[in-house]
Formats: C-alpha cells, sequence, structure tokens
C-alpha cells in the first residue's frame, strides 16, 4: 500500500534530499517547486506525471518509467539515469547537463529548448523526438540514435 | 508556480527572442505584491496570471536592456505603472531608477541584491532575492553569455565567478534563457567557464587588477 500513498499527489514547495524511493509509484504526481536532489529512486513510476520549477539535481534514477510525463522548466543537472524510460514526453526546457544517461529512452518525446552539455549518453534511443533548439555540447555520445527526429537548430558539438 | 518563502514563480516563455519572462509574486489572501523580471513580451497570459493572483505590480528589473528582454516592456507600462530598475538609465524611452553593483534594495516586500556582472553587455546585472538568482544572459545552465571580445568574455567570467560562484551555498539559477539551474550544478557542468578557464591567465592582466 506504501507505493501507492504518492499516486496522484500534488506536492509543492517539497524539499526533500538525500532520500531513497524504491518502488513508488508517482504516476500522475504533480509537483510544483519541488526539490528532491541527491535522491535515489529505483523502479519508481513517474507515467503522466507533471513537473513543474522542480529540481532533482544529482539524483540517481535506475530502472524508473517517465512514460507520458509532462516536465518543464526542471533541472536533472548531475543526475543518473539507468534503464528509464521518457517514452511520449514532454521535456521542455530541462536541465540535463552534467547527466550520465544510460539504457534510457526517449523515443516520440519533445526535447524543446533543453540542455545536455557535458553529459554522457549511451546505449539510448531518441528516435521521432523533437530536439530543436535543444544543447547537446561537450556530450559524450556512444550507440545513440536520434533517428526520425528534428534537429533544426539543435546544436551538437561531440567531444573528441 | 508556487515557491518557497511564501513566494510564488510564475516563469513564462516568450517566443519573441525566445527568452524567459518571470513573475515573482508574494502569497497570501490579500494585500499581493509582485515583481516582473525582464518582460521579453507582454502577453495575455502573463497579464492573466498578474491579474487572477491580484498582484499590485512593485517593480520591473531588467538584467540588461537588449530588446528581447524589454520588448513587452511598453505594453506593462500600459498597464500597471511601476517602476522600473536597471542599470541603464533609460529602457525602451522609459526612465528607470539606477541599480549600482552590491545595492541591496527595499521594493515592496522584496529585498534585492544587484550584482553587476558585464560582459555580455555593460549593463548586465544578476538579481538576488532570497535563494533565487535572476541571472539573464550572464549565467544560463552550462553556458555564459555570448560576448563581443575576448576582454568582454574575461571580465564576465571573472566576474562570475567573484561574485556569483562566492555565495555561499546553493542559489536557483533562474536564466534569461534555456531550463533553469542551481549554483552548485554551474560550478560543476559550466563549458563555458571551463573554457575561458584555460585561457585565464594569458590575457588581460588589466581586468585581473580591475576585480
Amino acid at each position: 500500500m506504501v507505493s501507492e500513498i504518492f499516486k496522484g499527489v500534488v506536492t509543492k514547495d517539497l524539499c526533500a534530499e538525500n532520500l531513497r524511493f524504491q518502488g513508488i509509484d508517482f504516476s500522475h504526481h504533480r509537483f510544483f517547486g519541488c526539490t528532491f536532489s541527491h535522491s535515489v529512486f529505483s523502479m519508481c513510476v513517474f507515467t503522466e506525471s507533471f513537473f513543474r520549477v522542480s529540481f532533482f539535481e544529482f539524483a540517481e534514477f535506475i530502472d524508473c518509467d517517465f512514460s507520458k510525463s509532462d516536465i518543464q522548466f526542471s533541472s536533472f543537472a548531475g543526475a543518473s539515469f539507468a534503464d528509464c524510460t521518457f517514452e511520449g514526453s514532454e521535456l521542455v526546457h530541462v536541465n540535463f547537463n552534467g547527466s550520465t544517461i544510460s539504457d534510457c529512452t526517449f523515443n516520440n518525446s519533445n526535447l524543446y529548448n533543453s540542455r545536455f552539455i557535458s553529459s554522457r549518453i549511451e546505449s539510448s534511443d531518441l528516435i521521432d523526438c523533437n530536439v530543436k533548439k535543444a544543447f547537446f555540447i561537450k556530450t559524450r555520445q556512444e550507440r545513440v540514435s536520434f533517428k526520425s527526429s528534428n534537429t533544426a537548430e539543435a546544436i551538437f558539438e561531440l567531444e573528441e | 508556480m508556487s515557491w518557497k518563502n511564501n513566494m510564488r514563480l510564475y516563469f513564462h516563455y516568450c517566443l519573441f527572442g525566445f527568452t524567459n519572462c518571470f513573475v515573482l509574486g508574494t502569497e497570501g489572501s490579500e494585500g499581493r505584491e509582485a515583481l516582473v523580471i525582464d518582460p521579453g513580451c507582454m502577453d495575455e497570459k502573463i497579464v492573466n496570471f498578474i491579474e487572477k493572483n491580484e498582484y499590485t505590480i512593485r517593480g520591473i528589473l531588467i538584467t540588461h536592456d537588449h530588446v528581447n528582454h524589454v520588448h513587452g516592456l511598453k505594453t506593462l507600462r500600459k498597464i500597471y505603472d511601476a517602476p522600473i530598475y536597471a542599470v541603464n538609465h533609460e529602457i525602451c524611452e522609459h526612465r528607470a531608477t539606477i541599480v549600482h553593483d552590491e545595492d541591496k534594495l527595499q521594493i515592496g516586500p522584496f529585498s534585492v541584491h544587484v550584482l553587476s556582472v558585464p560582459g555580455h553587455s555593460s549593463d548586465s546585472a544578476v538579481y538576488q532575492i532570497g535563494h533565487l538568482l535572476f541571472t539573464g544572459d550572464a549565467l544560463s545552465a552550462g553556458l555564459v553569455g555570448r560576448t563581443a571580445s575576448s576582454y568582454g568574455t574575461t571580465i564576465q567570467a571573472m566576474a562570475i565567478r567573484k561574485k556569483l560562484f562566492s555565495l555561499p551555498g546553493n542559489y536557483t539559477v533562474l536564466p534569461g534563457h534555456g531550463p533553469p539551474s542551481s549554483l552548485d550544478a554551474e560550478r560543476r557542468f559550466n563549458f563555458a567557464l571551463e573554457e575561458s578557464e584555460k585561457v585565464r591567465n594569458q590575457r588581460v592582466p588589466f581586468a585581473q587588477d580591475i576585480w
């Protein structure tokens, strides 16, 4: 029952740093002005969740599902994502700088104006995405697919 | 967007110039007051937010006098008679209250600390309000403002390090372009500052004397 506590809840101005969340269902949850920096989330569900001006910096996400989430003007700088899915999500004006992203899927997502500066993306798919105005400066990429994505005005400068 | 310390932050993305405009307001049942930061555009959404919350606009803060950050000023001033605060004395033909480096202003309930960070423009200012830093174009997530010369780049980098990065603890960075960040993240991942660091001691000894 614990895993259902957060489902569909609205959270405002919560500062919950350095916490561990395992198997929690945050689906349809609405986060406003929250800070979860340096926290660890494993096997958590964020499907159709909603984030505005929320900070998950230096957090760790393992096997989390962000499908159809709506994340805008938020920061995941320095976070790490492993085996996570962001299928069909709105990830607009989101800060992924310095993040490590491995074995993740962002297919059919809108990443307009988001930044991945100095980040590392491995074995991940960004197929059919909108990455217009997204910045991938000094981003280390290995086995990353941008197939059929709109890369207009996106800036790619791969680290040598 | 509700925010800490009984403040409410509204973020608006202006398609004119692709800039961020912010409204920072107080919470409470009555007598609500607000500041507008960088009115790059002034459209129905922002006005509706101000009206719905019954805000009295106490001031308009300008981070720098570039058209994509002040384009909405004329419209805003037609609706709300609020004083303008900027490094420059005149913005879009409106008289502004001049702010200086290290000024500490009390605008209604808002305590505003002014930090001059020239480089992107000579009039670039950062406004610190509580744990929020409205950085304009001087500092954004992973980047710094474009400058017209290597001298400007060095001056800007030095000002960011000396005045912003030296602030104790963490702050929320709300830039004029792009997503939000934090001072901790910028200290670690700002690509542009890393690059400028490489040539820091190779040029502009005069600038080093200034800062």
